[in-house]
């Protein structure tokens, strides 16, 4: 999108409550519907009012009310993808080296510990990885602050213009949590961390039912005071509330399903990338699981291998032995990355999606490079929408081109992952953005 | 992008997770001379090693069907070493160095199966390792004995059955890192016995509230009328402080002078804890006596000294020196280096000070055993006891030795003759070839992670 | 604080001094060991023998009984066995007391470039260290700075004498020299490729510049010095002038040297610089590039043995193979420890060499005649010759085995006293009087 673009876009959505009055609904027809299961419906039409498809598929009148773009048959309509764990819009983190006094016995900020922290405040939707979302299709995330082992509670957003209001469409949804410790203060390790996340779940519990006994008779007992930080942490605790932890390595994943069982707290597992080595435990405990795309970079000797092999004019040098099978371990552990995802649907899970860790600039060439290494389109298509729909609880509300469903959906050119594919609208709660 | 210097992007390697999937092996060890570490040396014997256990030791041993045999004629076996002392296998963060006491945290947490270091250990037929936090600060954090079943999980490589463990540290290290680094006490060696007196005070202190507040509990729990009572928190760090007191976890104490070793028997004593392990114990020699009457075993180095002035006055008779008063001695690594030629470490015990062979033998093997409680299970070639041993070309004493074959319960993990060069299970697939990061040169393991908040340059080879 | 640390360390090194004072005065004068397997080294393996030792110096090594002249103190040597003293090609010994007290480290002069700083002059000849290395059959060894690329001079020193300069066998040994790195540092080092080559390149260049300065320098001195008339003189120059002795060939540049793509850019590095001995020293991928350093001729100061791999995907026993390989392939091997302290490990370090792949014979040599060759010492020590300095070792056994035992040692002629603080305090403590 160019910065005009965005600029329109803006202008637009920041009027967008007045256009909905004049008018009423809005439709697309002559078009071919990408369904979340990678289907697709041609000559299909959709229709949508207050935010909401009204009607979808082949067999639809268009109402004399809505206003209508004709596809010309050839548009194609995705459904929003979701974001289901993002850090877009959050500011960086601030960087605070000044020494403090004690560093065993560290104010809760200084370790990271921020539970009480909401994005609502602090986000800002005018950041570039905004735009870059939009741009390959996304028109939802849920999205949490850079910190380090709590940095903060999830709001799910609507990715419209630039109001946190306005884009807001659940707060608080979950807290954020990564084994992240400083290194120069309480917890520095990760055993410290590990601990210390035990350590605040026996604190919060007490002072939970303290305030409980406080609130109900004051002349019996005292009274303990209040603690935002470990505040925070009760729906957590008391499983009304899942807590998102970042984790890549297996190792990593057993610690925190340990922590999980021990303490007991609805987890649900992100980023991921390391799952083909534990898609079964996942499967056992039945925690969600939302991946990263970030995938490793290809190693330089195989494109030049490639190159070498196309060029008749020159005999390929050997390989040394030892290079030879350092290279075949290389490219075989490649291999599992970039299969990653596809490990996890063999496994039999619904993976959903997370943009963590992913520089948006190689979206394109990630989804390519899966699709090469055998992911299939439906698959793919799944975790972008109903399976991180899912895992954020609103698998009812978005993720699918159905009738009742947030009318979200991205406009393209061609088949979205076809080269020279071009988004030409993007429609976010129902409203319109003409991209072009 | 995909992070380059995140540790731990890796790849797990099939392969040798399948072949040891079966975790006991069976296998007949034939006409060796076997070091038992339990008496004499057995000429021409056979060993038959049933599901991982030893289940006979003799001459003219047949095997069962189905069970291997091994032709170790003019070959040496000996029991697994032990090393009392080693921070391999461990993930981000063996010193969790901010407080001076950090009894609540645990290696059991952050146990790292992928260390190839295991795998250089085993090759020098170490089989069981106890890994420890570092040295600093006083009540550092809690140790895990594993075993060293390269190719496991994390879970996996635990030895069932071992006690728990602590690491204490005295001198130099806590007086450093929190006194000359922070200004908080200890600066001193008498700071440092007030820190493990106040803390063992305060929880007992908190175990009285929290048993009360239990009690409470326990009672109103059973008809759960009205409101509950006001919850004591439970307290990680003094829970394990009051399982040191009750004696359910074996303190490991980083110490080198005379006076410190004297200092924390004295506090011991007066708070009745008992079989513990003084670690590096280069001063051992000066107290030995003490050491012995108060049942204090000595885990040291065969001849590091001289690194920092607390060790200038050591000496490579050290371990001489506790053995022959009767100290309960074991020779051991604090090194990735040194773990790989226990066995000439502990031969050099028998140059300083006379020690005999078989106590030297010993010194790796059974007495580092009951220094981490498990010499029931392992730490000597006797029948019965978990089949952990190593097939040496010549006596392990001998320079030329060579190990050529480690089993840890039964199951060879190690194999000389038939291992491939490349022993990683873990693979970051944006490794290069040739900008592969160097393990490098040893650094100062106890330390590690400490020096960078304290401006302390550490150059070379430094130990702890 | 000041004040009182300085304090602190005064006391300290007068209780050192007293502490290190070992009172047992050496023998000297003429010696006779008789009926002794004599390890040569040059002349290989005599079964049963005699060595006359006269003020200093070794005047006869014979098969046979002796016949003795009058005046010969005899040590009866049967079923024993005699070796030339071990030399450590590579240690900081005498110049550094206490790694973690830094006002006792002598080894790093401040400056990128210090080629006159002579670590002759800092060896502490009273050094604790000294007496515990001796007494374990290491007479003699290179003493070397550290700092920057281009360190100062080494200084090759017997371990028993009053003064530097009783000490020395050659004062200044060669030039030490660290070559920069074109890899990372560490696992903490984050320059990308690119900076590292940037960082390499700049630093070989101002190695370039300086060079060719210090040669510029000789070539002009040596032109004024071969004929003054008419000219003037030009000013002196310290640092240059301090690296005359490497141009006209006399004095051998030592470079440490570890990784394989650092060892092949020092490799071409010296092919451009003719007429200069190399020397390669600590080398941990040496035999990677075996043949490489065998093709130019340079010899190679290997260790030590007793490290770990320097690349997690190599065989664990390539350190101990090391030695070994570059022998095969035509190298002159010597062995350092880098040690300090415990350069008494080299006997170790030699026989891990020796046990894999260097063999027993060869190892000899990577402790005696090689090293003593490299450094221009070879008609002094290095072995058991006539007319060479009386350094030697009575053993029982075979001195790489850490069971046998160093029995009595000469060094300059001199028969030490088997004594270091280590054995003052094992006599002191082995019988403590417990009720004291």
């Amino acid at each position: 999108m160019s910065k005009l673009g965005v600029g329109v876009a803006a202008v637009l959505l920041s009027v967008s409550s007045v256009q909905a009055q004049e008018i009423p609904a809005y439709a697309f027809k002559n078009v071919t519907i990408h369904t979340h299961d990678g289907k697709t419906v041609e000559k299909a039409s959709i229709v949508w009012r207050n935010g909401s498809i009204e009607a979808v598929g082949t067999n639809v009148t268009v109402p004399f009310d809505a206003k209508t773009v004709d596809g010309g048959d050839s548009l194609h309509i995705y459904p929003g993808f979701i974001d289901g764990y993002s850090e877009i819009a959050s500011p960086d983190m601030k960087r605070d080296n000044s020494r403090v006094e004690r560093p065993g016995e560290p104010p809760y900020d200084k370790a990271g510990i921020e539970p009480q922290r909401s994005p609502f405040a602090e986000v800002d939707f005018k950041k570039k990885d905004v735009s870059d979302a939009k741009k390959a299709g996304f028109t939802m995330a849920a999205i949490g602050l850079k910190g380090m082992m709590l940095p903060g509670k999830m709001d799910v957003y609507y990715l419209a213009g630039d109001d946190a209001q306005a884009n807001l469409l659940e707060s608080d949804i979950a807290q954020k949590g990564a084994f992240k410790n400083s290194r120069s203060v309480y917890p520095s390790t990760l055993m410290g961390t590990i601990v210390k996340f035990r350590q605040l779940w026996a604190d919060a519990s007490a002072l939970q039912v303290k305030q409980k006994n406080y609130q109900a008779e004051p002349s019996k007992f005292s009274d303990p005071g209040r603690d935002e930080v470990l505040e925070a942490l009760y729906p957590v605790i008391n499983k009304e509330q899942p807590l998102f932890f970042e984790v890549d390595e297996k190792e990593d994943v057993e610690r925190v399903i340990k922590l999980k069982n021990e303490l007991g707290f609805n987890l649900v597992i992100v980023s991921a990338k390391q799952a083909f080595r534990y898609a079964d435990l996942l499967k056992k405990e039945k925690v969600p699981v939302l991946v990263s795309l970030d995938l490793p970079k290809e190693p330089e000797w195989k494109a030049e291998k490639e190159k070498a092999k196309k060029d008749t004019t020159k005999v390929e040098k050997p390989v040394p032995a030892d290079v030879q099978a350092f290279r075949d371990k290389q490219w075989a552990a490649y291999a599992d990355y970039v299969k990653n995802l596809k490990s996890l649907y063999d496994a039999g899970l619904n993976p959903g999606f997370t943009s963590y860790g992913l520089k948006w600039k190689d979206f394109a060439k990630t989804i390519e490079t899966l699709k090469e290494m055998g992911l299939s389109e439906s698959d793919l298509l799944k975790s972008l929408t109903v399976n991180t729909a899912a895992v954020l609880g609103l698998n009812d509300k978005v993720g699918k081109l159905e009738k009742g469903f947030s009318a979200s959906f991205t406009v393209t050119s061609k088949p979205m992952f076809e080269k020279k594919s071009k988004q030409v609208y993007q429609v976010v709660k129902g409203e319109l953005n003409d991209v072009n | 992008m995909f992070k380059k210097i995140v540790l731990g992007l890796f790849v797990s390697c099939m392969m040798l997770s399948v072949a040891h999937a079966q975790q006991k092996g069976s296998v007949l060890i034939k006409n060796a001379t076997v070091i038992t570490a339990a008496g004499e040396d057995l000429q021409n014997t056979d060993v038959l090693i049933k599901d991982g256990i030893i289940s006979e030791i003799g001459k003219d041993l047949k095997a069962p069907k189905g069970v291997e045999t091994i032709d170790a004629t003019g070959k040496y076996v000996m029991p697994g070493i032990i090393d009392a002392h080693s921070h391999l296998a461990v993930t981000r963060g063996i010193n969790e160095w901010t407080n001076p006491v950090s009894a609540e945290v645990s290696m059991e947490d952050v146990i790292n199966p992928n260390d190839e270091g295991m795998y250089a250990a085993l090759a020098g037929g170490v089989t069981t390792i106890h890994v420890m936090h570092g040295s600093a600060n006083v009540i550092g954090g809690q140790g895990e004995t594993i075993k060293l079943r390269y190719g496991m999980n994390q879970d996996d490589l635990k030895f069932q059955g071992a006690p728990r463990t602590i690491k204490f540290a005295l001198g130099e290290n806590p007086t450093r890192v929190h006194g000359q680094g922070f200004g908080v006490q200890p600066r001193t060696r008498m700071g440092v016995e007030q820190i493990v007196r106040t803390t063992f005070d305060a929880a007992k202190d908190y175990k009285v509230k929290r048993e009360a507040y239990l009690d409470e509990y326990a009672k109103w729990a059973k008809r759960k009328k009205g409101l509950e009572p006001d919850p004591v928190a439970r307290n990680y760090r003094y829970d394990v402080i009051n399982d040191i007191l009750a004696g359910k976890v074996l303190v490991h104490c980083h110490s080198y002078r005379a006076d410190e070793i004297l200092m924390l028997m004295r506090v011991f004593n007066d708070y009745g804890v008992k079989n513990y392990t003084f670690q590096h114990v280069l001063e051992g020699f000066k107290v030995a006596p003490e050491m012995a009457k108060n049942g204090a075993h000595g885990s040291t180095f065969s001849d590091w000294w001289a690194y920092k002035f607390e060790v200038y006055y050591a000496s490579a008779y050290n371990a001489a020196i506790m053995n022959k008063y009767g100290v309960v001695t074991s020779i051991n690594s604090d090194s990735e280096e040194l773990i790989r030629h226990l066995n000439h470490e502990a031969a050099k015990v028998v140059k300083y000070g006379g020690t005999s062979i078989g106590d030297a033998i010993k010194m790796i093997t059974i007495n580092p055993a009951k220094q981490l409680g498990i010499d029931k299970q392992v730490g000597s070639i006797e029948k019965g006891k978990q089949a952990d041993l190593a097939i040496w070309s010549a006596h392990p004493f001998s320079i030329y030795a060579i190990c050529e074959q480690t089993f840890v319960d039964g199951v060879s993990y190690f194999n000389r003759a038939t291992d491939p060069d490349d022993m990683r299970l873990v693979i970051n697939p944006e490794e290069d070839y040739k900008l592969h990061e160097t393990a490098g040169r040893e650094v100062d393991a106890c330390m590690s992670g400490v020096f960078e908040f304290l401006g302390t340059a550490t150059d070379s080879h430094s130990h702890n | 604080m000041k004040k009182l640390n300085l304090f602190l360390v005064l006391c300290f090194w007068a209780v050192t001094s007293l502490q290190a004072q070992i009172t047992e005065k050496p023998e000297y004068g003429k010696f006779a060991i008789t009926n002794a397997k004599i390890y040569t080294v040059t002349n290989g393996i005599i079964e049963q023998g005699f060595i006359l030792i006269d003020n200093g110096v070794i005047t006869e090594v014979t098969a046979g009984v002796a016949k003795l002249p009058a005046g010969y103190k005899v040590i009866n040597a049967q079923g024993k066995s005699v070796y030339p003293g071990f030399i450590d090609s590579g240690t900081l010994l005498g110049l550094r007391e206490i790694e973690a007290v830094p006002v006792t480290n002598d080894q790093a002069e401040i400056g990128e470039f210090t080629p006159n700083m002579r670590a002759f002059t800092a060896i502490n000849p009273a050094s604790v260290n000294i007496p515990v290395t001796r007494v374990n059959g290491v007479t003699t060894v290179i003493a070397h700075p550290v700092n920057g690329t281009i360190a100062g001079k080494s200084t090759l020193i017997n371990l028993f004498g009053y003064s530097p300069d009783s000490m020395a066998v050659v004062a200044d040994a060669a030039l030490q020299m660290e070559w920069p790195s074109s890899g990372k540092r560490g696992f903490w080092d984050q320059r990308d490729e690119k900076k590292i080559k940037e960082d390499f390149e700049k630093t070989l260049k101002n190695i370039n510049d300086y060079w060719e300065k210090a040669r510029f320098y000789n070539d002009m001195m040596s032109a004024y010095e071969a004929n003054p008339k008419g000219k003037s003189k030009p000013d002196k120059n310290v640092e240059w002038d301090a690296m005359r002795p490497v141009f006209n060939g006399s004095l051998p540049v030592v470079i440490d040297v570890n990784r394989e793509n650092d060892i092949l850019e020092a490799l071409k590095w010296i092919k451009e610089h003719k007429g200069i001995k190399f020397v390669l020293s600590s080398a941990s991928e040496g035999w990677r590039v075996a043949d490489k350093i065998a093709e130019a001729g340079v010899p190679c100061l290997v260790g030590p043995t007793l490290r770990t791999i320097s690349r997690s995907y190599d065989n664990y026993q390539a350190p101990y193979q090391n030695a070994g390989k570059l022998h095969k392939a035509g190298v002159m091997v010597a062995i350092r420890t880098g040690e300090t302290e415990n350069t008494r490990n080299l006997n170790y370090n030699a026989g891990y060499a020796a046990a894999y792949g260097l063999g027993t014979e060869e190892a000899l040599k990577a402790v005696t005649i090689n090293p003593a060759k490299i450094f221009g010492a070879d008609s002094k020590i290095g072995s058991l010759e006539k007319g060479k300095m009386a350094n030697l070792m009575i053993t029982n056994g075979d001195p790489f085995e850490p069971l046998t035992n160093i029995e009595t040692v000469f060094i300059n002629g001199y028969k030490i006293p088997m004594i270091s603080r280590q054995t003052q305090l094992f006599e002191e403590y082995k019988d403590r009087d417990s009720t004291n």
